[in-house]
C-alpha cells in the first residue's frame, strides 16, 4: 500500500524535451515509473526516449489514458503548465520547477479550490512509492519499501532522513516532498491525512523548517486527528531572523513568526518528538515500530 | 540549513553557509573553497554532500580536483558523502587532503573539534 | 453598435494585431489614388453592414489601375442587400494557402466566453457551424482568470491548425480575447486569418488567389473582420 502513486500510475512529463525534463523522465522510467507521454507545445508527434510527445496535456491524457503529470517547465511558463494540467482533470500534478512567481501561484491556489486534482509542489523533489513509482527528481536507490510515511519541505533533508531509516532496515510506504515555496499545493495536513488513512503506514516522519505556520497547524491536526505516531525534525534553529535560507519560504519574519522554537514547541505539545539530529528522528521511528 | 543547526548543536558556531547547488564541478567547488578559506572567521570547513541524482564518485573527483588547485590547504576540511555511490566516493576522496566521515553527525563533530583546536593555537 | 470593417481594423491595429495597409474611399478617383499608393494587387471592399458581401459582388480584387477603376465603378453606389454602398475600403491583398477563422463570443448557455478556431475560415462561419460543427474547436474561458496561454494553444491545436503557424495564431487569439474583454464586445472575430505560402500569418488581409486559380468573383469572397460592441447610446 502507498499513498497517491503506485505502479499503476500513468504519467505525463510536461517539458520532456528540455534538458531537465528529458533527464528525469529517463531516470523515472529507469526506476519503473509508467511515463506514458510528454507534453510540449509545438513538439507534438516527436518522441523522447521512446515516449510520444503531444502538443497539449489534454491530448496526451486522452491518447495515453494518463492520470498524473510532472511539470519540468521553466518558471515563467510553469503556472500556465500547472493550470493546463489542473484543467485536464488529472488526479495528481507534481510541479518540480523552482522560482515560480508567488503571484502566479496565488492564482493556481485559487483554481485548486475548484478542482479535484491534487498538486504537489512547486519547488519540490516530488513523490516516491519505493519499488513502484517515482514522480520527480528523488534519488530512487536510497529508498526502500516499508511502512513509514514521510512528508518534508526540504529535498535534501528528506534524503538524509530516508538514508538514516533505510540504513537501519526501515522502509517507507511513500515519501512526499511538499516543497519549500510560500504557496504550495499539498501541505503537511493534507499529507498527514493521507498517511493516517493508509493502513500500511505505521509511523510518519514530518520534516519542517522555519517560515510560515504550517508546522504549527499540522501539530494541532496531529493532536486532534491522528492515531499513527509522528516524529518530527525542524531545520533552521540557528537561522538568523530576516534571512532567507535556501528556500523561498524558509524565512523567520520580522514579526517573530515562523521560528524553529515555535514549531518545535507546537509539535512537542501535540505529543510529537522532535529530533535534534536527523539520526535522532530515526531513533524515534524505530521506537514506534 | 540542517548542517548549520548541527554545528550549533555540537558546540560550534557557523561562520557562513554556502550552497553549491546541484552537481559538483571541480571549478565551482574550488571557487566556493576560495571564498570560504579567505574568511578569517573560518577555522574549519565541513562539506555535507548528499549524492542524490549526482553520484558520489563524481562529487569526490570534483572535490579532489578542487583541493588539488591549492598549494596548501590552509584550514582543515571534513567531508561527509552519502547517497548514491557514496562508498565509491569515499574511497576516491584523497585523505591526505581531507578528513572523510560517514555520517553527518560525525562530520560536524569532527569539524567542530578541528575548529576548537585551531582557535587554541 | 456594429463596427464597419475599417473601424474594426483600426481597433485591431491599436491592439497590436498586424493589419494591412488600407484606405477608405468614396469616389472612383479616390479609390484609384489609394490603390496606386498601396500598390497592386488590391481589394476594393464595400463598407456596409451585411454578410456575404463577396458573393453579392461587394468585394473585388484588382491587379492594376484599369481593374481598380472598374471595381470602384461597380461597387460604389451599388445596392447590396438593401444598402447603398457609399464608401469602400481599398486594401493590399496577399497570396495564401490556408484560411482560418478565429473568434471570441459569449456562450450564454455556459455563462462564459468561448474562444473558437477553425481551419475552415474564409466562408460564413455560421454555415460551417451548422454543416460541420466539429470543424470549429471551442474552449471556454473562466472569466475570473482570463484566457490562459495554454487555452489559446489548446484550441488552436484542437482545430488542427498547422504546427508551423500554431503559436502565431494562438498569440492572435490571445490578443483578440483581451480586446473582447477590454472593449465589452459581444462578438469579435477575424475571418480569415490567412496563412501564406511562407507560413506567415496575416490577419485581416484581403486574399489574392494563388496564380493558378481564378481571380474573379467567388475567389474574392473575403468576409470582413467584425467587432460588435454594445451600443450604449
Amino acid at each position: 500500500m502507498s499513498v497517491l502513486v503506485d505502479d499503476e500510475t500513468r504519467v505525463i512529463v510536461q517539458g520532456i524535451t528540455g534538458g531537465e525534463g528529458k533527464f528525469h523522465a529517463e531516470q523515472m522510467m529507469e526506476y519503473g515509473t509508467n511515463v506514458v507521454a510528454g507534453a510540449v507545445p509545438g513538439k507534438g508527434g516527436q518522441e523522447v526516449s521512446g515516449v510520444p510527445v503531444y502538443d497539449t496535456v489534454d491530448r496526451a491524457a486522452r491518447e495515453e489514458d494518463a492520470d498524473a503529470s510532472v511539470v519540468f517547465v521553466p518558471p515563467t511558463f510553469a503556472a500556465d503548465a500547472i493550470f493546463e494540467a489542473l484543467d485536464t482533470s488529472l488526479d495528481l500534478v507534481v510541479a518540480i520547477t523552482e522560482g515560480i512567481p508567488t503571484q502566479d501561484m496565488s492564482k493556481v491556489h485559487k483554481r485548486l479550490s475548484e478542482v479535484d486534482t491534487r498538486l504537489i509542489g512547486p519547488n519540490c523533489p516530488g513523490i516516491i512509492t519505493p519499488g513502484e513509482s517515482k514522480l520527480g527528481i528523488l534519488p530512487g536507490n536510497i529508498f526502500e519499501s516499508g511502512n513509514v510515511g514521510l512528508v518534508s519541505r526540504s529535498g535534501t533533508l528528506t534524503y538524509q532522513v530516508v538514508d538514516n531509516l533505510t540504513n537501519r532496515g526501515i522502509g517507507q510506504t511513500t515519501a512526499i516532498g511538499i516543497g519549500g515555496d510560500p504557496i504550495i499545493g499539498t501541505d503537511f495536513i493534507d499529507a498527514l491525512e493521507l498517511f493516517e488513512a493508509d493502513p500500511d503506514t505505521k509511523a510518519v516522519v514530518m520534516c519542517g523548517e522555519i517560515g510560515g505556520e504550517d508546522e504549527e497547524e499540522a501539530a494541532r491536526y496531529i493532536a486532534e486527528n491522528m492515531d499513527t505516531p509522528v516524529a518530527g525534525f525542524i531545520a533552521g534553529r540557528t537561522a538568523p531572523p530576516g534571512k532567507r535560507m535556501g528556500h523561498a519560504g524558509a524565512i523567520v519574519s520580522g514579526s517573530g513568526t515562523g521560528t524553529a522554537e515555535s514549531k518545535i514547541n507546537a509539535l512537542n505539545d501535540a505529543g510529537v518528538p522532535v529530533g535534534d539530529t536527523p539520526n535522532e528522528v530515526a531513533d524515534y521511528i524505530e521506537d514506534f515500530l | 540549513m540542517t548542517t548549520l543547526d548541527l554545528v550549533d548543536h555540537y558546540g560550534g558556531s557557523p561562520a557562513n553557509f554556502l550552497d553549491i547547488g546541484g552537481g559538483a564541478k571541480a571549478e565551482r567547488v574550488a571557487n566556493a573553497l576560495d571564498m570560504v578559506f579567505s574568511d578569517e572567521n573560518v577555522d574549519a570547513v565541513v562539506f555535507n554532500i548528499f549524492g542524490g541524482i549526482t553520484r558520489g564518485d563524481e562529487v569526490a573527483k570534483g572535490i579532489n580536483d578542487a583541493l588539488g588547485q591549492f598549494d596548501e590547504i590552509p584550514k582543515p576540511v571534513v567531508v561527509r558523502l552519502a547517497g548514491t555511490n557514496a562508498e565509491e566516493g569515499r574511497e576516491i576522496l584523497n585523505d591526505e587532503l581531507v578528513t572523510v566521515e560517514e555520517t553527518l553527525e560525525d562530520a560536524v563533530q569532527r569539524a567542530v573539534e578541528y575548529a576548537d583546536a585551531e582557535v587554541e593555537q | 453598435m456594429k463596427l464597419h470593417e475599417y473601424q474594426a481594423k483600426s481597433v485591431f491595429a491599436d491592439a497590436g494585431i498586424p493589419t494591412p495597409a488600407s484606405t477608405l474611399a468614396s469616389s472612383v478617383d479616390e479609390v484609384v489614388e489609394a490603390a496606386e499608393d498601396i500598390g497592386y494587387p488590391v481589394a476594393v471592399k464595400a463598407q456596409v453592414h451585411v454578410g456575404g458581401r463577396g458573393k453579392a459582388g461587394g468585394i473585388k480584387l484588382a491587379e492594376d489601375r484599369e481593374e481598380t477603376e472598374q471595381a470602384a465603378e461597380d461597387i460604389l453606389g451599388m445596392d447590396l442587400k438593401g444598402y447603398t454602398v457609399e464608401t469602400v475600403l481599398v486594401e493590399e491583398a496577399v497570396d495564401f494557402k490556408n484560411e482560418l477563422y478565429v473568434g471570441v463570443t459569449m456562450d450564454r448557455g455556459e455563462g462564459k466566453p468561448v474562444a473558437m478556431v477553425s481551419t475552415k475560415g474564409g466562408v460564413n462561419i455560421e454555415e460551417v457551424a451548422e454543416e460541420d460543427p466539429d470543424a470549429i474547436a471551442r474552449e471556454h474561458v473562466d472569466p475570473a482568470f482570463g484566457m490562459h496561454p495554454y487555452q489559446a494553444r489548446k484550441v488552436v491545436y484542437d482545430a488542427g491548425v498547422p504546427r508551423e503557424v500554431a503559436s502565431d495564431v494562438a498569440s492572435i487569439l490571445t490578443t483578440l480575447f483581451q480586446l473582447w474583454d477590454d472593449s465589452d464586445a459581444s462578438d469579435i472575430e477575424i475571418n480569415p486569418v490567412m496563412v501564406t505560402e511562407d507560413d506567415e500569418v496575416r490577419t485581416n488581409w484581403s486574399r489574392r488567389q494563388a496564380s493558378t486559380a481564378s481571380t474573379t468573383s467567388a475567389s474574392t469572397a473575403t468576409r470582413a473582420s467584425s467587432v460588435t460592441v454594445p451600443d450604449w447610446s
